[in-house]
């Protein structure tokens, strides 16, 4: 097998309280001409072409919407006002925010579902694919590149944070004169000065297909279940045309660690079920791998 | 009296620090060490902005983001003179020269210095920060230079 190859997204799969209340929320988002509801005991669907959302009913929905995860849906363009419109009208809080994608530089609608799962109203003009981006917090950029970029072969979109133009967007933002959304920017008191340090979030935006995944290194405390555990939720679909097996020995051979030790460490766990891989990023970010046949 | 005892690190500002370390890396085959402010605990430290750091030669250097837009120096030379000097062998100058050349780099050099002095050609240019630098090989190569004087 030749280098690992990640399609673009099949799905993302998301914890929901109330499949009912959660139903009729995306229903305002998608409505009823891009795809289909599907219901199968504690779970229902929502499949639009070739993608599809999956809920999973829990009592305590892991949403980790306190560090800014969340999906990014794509709405036809004109459609984006009306949406949010109707998303306000039934009682959600709509916030208008950009981020640091240069495709997100503009404002635009951010919700919370009747969970807490974060979503994020983006325009576009091709509306066929539901998923525009996927964005997780994480608590060590440097290994979380190695994992998105080496690791799963992602191609590097951009980055944020790195910069004196970035910097001066945070102490803009600090002024009160900059509408980002809030996990993208910080200010902790520095250790050294005792002020306050209007801080950038550093990101890396990964792409996978037509899709990107946004990394952001948080100032949040990242709850996360036990490291055995490595099929949970909320996490994203990848499609793969090989086969699990070649996925699965590649997973296997692939070491990664930002620094240069000799050991054989840096090793990515990973579990196979049937044509599906189950993996989780050091932060406990969790990432399916749908294989082919 | 401070009986200093060796030099530590420096700090060097630049537009961007990853480009500006790559710039390092591709010039002057620096190392990555690591990045001060990556992780989170360093986030809620207020420790600003990602600064990587990296070796050259066991010279440690920290890259930071200039916090003001600082216009560029024209000159590769810097402007009094101040530069932060890195050797070669003799035998890798031409290779570092060629390396330039390769990487359209903008330099002045090589310049050839007096036969009598402990210099033999050096080469000068800026990093994307406006940095001033200089690449040299020394007549007095073989001769110990400066050892470290450990503290007893």
């Amino acid at each position: 097998m030749g280098p690992l190859q990640l399609e673009g997204f099949a799905s993302v799969v998301l914890d929901a309280a109330d499949l009912r209340a959660t139903r009729e929320f995306y229903s305002l988002l998608f409505g009823s001409d891009r795809g289909q509801w599907r219901e199968h005991g504690r779970r229902v669907t929502f499949v639009g072409g070739d993608q599809s959302v999956e809920f999973v009913r829990h009592p305590r929905p892991r949403t980790l919407a306190h560090a800014g995860q969340h999906v990014g849906y794509r709405i036809p363009r004109a459609e984006i006002g009306r949406v949010a419109d109707s998303l306000a009208a039934s009682g959600f809080e709509v916030n208008r925010w950009h981020e640091d994608h240069p495709s997100e530089r503009d404002t635009t609608p951010y919700a919370k579902d009747p969970s807490g799962n974060i979503v994020e109203l983006v325009p576009s003009d091709h509306a066929g694919t539901l998923i525009d981006h996927y964005y997780v917090p994480v608590e060590d950029i440097e290994h979380a590149e190695l994992f998105y970029l080496n690791a799963l072969r992602g191609q590097l979109d951009t980055y944020f944070g790195y910069s004196t133009a970035d910097v001066s967007q945070a102490h803009r933002w600090s002024e009160g004169k900059d509408s980002a959304a809030p996990w993208t920017r910080n200010a902790y008191v520095s250790f050294r000065t005792h002020e306050p340090n209007p801080t950038p979030a550093a990101q890396v935006f990964t792409r996978f297909g037509e899709g990107y995944v946004g990394v952001t290194l948080t100032g949040q405390r990242l709850p996360e279940p036990p490291e055995e555990f490595l099929k949970y939720t909320p996490r994203l679909v990848f499609r793969s045309s090989h086969a699990p097996h070649e996925v699965a020995s590649y997973l296997a051979s692939v070491r990664i660690s930002p620094v240069s030790l000799r050991y054989d460490g840096g090793r990515i766990r990973f579990r196979r079920e049937g044509r599906d891989i189950f993996l989780r990023d050091r932060s406990g970010n969790f990432f399916q791998i749908a294989c082919a046949g | 009296m401070a009986n200093i005892e060796g030099l530590n690190h420096t700090g060097r500002s630049v537009p961007d620090v990853r480009t500006g370390e790559q710039f390092y890396v591709d010039v002057l085959g620096a190392h990555h060490c690591n990045t001060i402010s990556s992780a989170t605990e360093d986030v809620r430290a207020g420790r600003g902005a990602p600064h990587p750091c990296n070796t050259v030669a066991g010279y440690l250097f920290v890259l930071f983001p200039h916090q003001d837009d600082i216009p560029l120096p024209e000159s590769p030379r810097g402007e009094d003179g101040s530069r932060i000097g890195f050797s070669v062998s003799r035998q890798r100058f031409d290779d570092v020269v060629a390396r330039a050349r390769d990487l359209e780099l903008p330099f002045e050099g090589p310049v050839q210095h007096p036969e009598h002095g402990p210099f033999g050609e050096s080469l000068y240019f800026t990093d994307p920060g406006g940095n001033f630098m200089e690449v040299c090989w020394r007549r007095d190569e073989e001769v110990a230079y400066n050892p470290l004087v450990s503290k007893k």
